[in-house]
């Protein structure tokens, strides 16, 4: 076997190689220095990856509802918000939280892509093209670093959910800043 | 001709050279850092014992039976029947004398965290549901309102943009 492309490797650490096509790259990582030094190059980032997201101070992502059941049962301090279309959700950040997670509820049915932009005072904070959207919620729900909103003033935010040229939800949150 | 003299260096070599390789395994297998440093223990117990007895002789032959063995002993992990305890205390001093891996220089976990935040959302999630979550393909598919398909190349994709970010050649 030539070696391995990077797409195998990763596919053979998440298992999604048939037994034939994991025999193989197993047969080949055992004997070839370079695809093994690869494969551990894949494996230590995965690793990575998991330790990032349950360091301590939390680490801002997109979220579906497996990885915040994780988060909270690993332990970290998770303050979560939901919100309507239309509503006006009072918010904060506590001292010790490491995450804060907004739960977008929204009418996603036939919708496949959907733009997540976070405004403040009718400035463009940030747009998240392609937010995923968790099918078993029904929501697109993100996670702000409890570190990292702690530095906010005292703020107002506009979310709006975006599919295509169509506002499908629009919410607003008044951050309050730290509380105890 | 034995492959390498009992005692040798090349022992602790051997080690050096097939220990990495064995987690690794274990890791994929067994899904475990515990079981995985497990594995390692008892397939280097058993290629040391066979390699000094005689039974291996071929070096190209070395790897198929480090792997070999990995597959059987991790089997008998797996169904809980595998214990070589014994055989540590004759080969625990080139084990312990050997480390299972150069010291690679730890990840670093800042930059990381800057490339992750640089890739889209979509790829980002796959990525955390895949390494964090630990979700198989299926699973986030159903997750996403995707395929399975979809979720492979979008995992690819990440992976991809991940090494070229932390500089790492794929």
């Amino acid at each position: 076997m030539s070696c391995v492309a990077l797409a195998a490797l990763v596919d053979y650490l998440t298992a999604e190689l048939s037994p034939d096509e994991e025999a193989q790259v197993e047969e080949h990582v055992f004997s070839c220095d370079d695809c093994h030094r690869r494969l551990r190059a894949v494996a230590d980032l995965g690793r990575g990856v998991a330790q990032l997201a349950r360091r301590r101070g939390g680490f801002g992502m997109p979220l579906t509802g497996s990885l915040a059941q994780k988060l909270a049962a690993e332990g970290l301090r998770v303050r979560e918000y939901r919100a309507a279309p239309g509503d006006r959700v009072f918010c904060a950040v506590g001292r010790e939280d490491d995450l804060v997670v907004t739960r977008l509820d929204a009418d996603l049915a036939g919708i496949d892509r959907v733009d997540l932009t976070l405004s403040s005072g009718g400035r463009l904070l940030q747009r998240i093209a392609d937010a995923p959207i968790d099918r078993h919620a029904g929501q697109v729900m993100f996670a702000g670093s409890g570190e990292i909103m702690r530095t906010w003033p005292a703020m107002t935010f506009d979310v709006e959910l975006v599919a295509g040229e169509r506002t499908i939800g629009a919410y607003t949150f008044v951050h309050g800043g730290v509380v105890d | 001709m034995f492959l390498v003299q009992p005692g040798d260096a090349a022992e602790a070599e051997l080690f050096r050279e097939f220990a990495p390789r064995i987690r690794l395994y274990g890791l994929r297998h067994l899904r475990s850092e515990h079981a995985a440093d497990d594995l390692v223990q008892q397939v280097m117990i058993i290629v040391l014992e066979s390699v000094r007895a005689g039974r291996v002789r071929e070096p190209e032959r070395l790897a198929s039976f480090v792997l070999g063995t990995s597959r059987l002993v991790a089997k008998g992990l797996r169904s809980g029947e595998w214990r070589r305890q014994g055989l540590l205390d004759r080969f625990g001093p080139t084990m312990a004398g050997a480390e299972s891996e150069p010291a690679a220089a730890a990840l670093d976990l800042d930059r990381l965290r800057q490339c992750l935040d640089g890739l889209p959302a979509r790829e980002l999630t796959v990525v955390m549901l895949t390494f964090y979550a630990e979700r198989s393909g299926d699973e986030i598919a159903s997750e996403l309102g995707t395929t399975s398909g979809n979720v492979r190349v979008v995992r690819h994709r990440a992976l991809e943009r991940l090494q070229g970010c932390m500089g790492a050649a794929s």
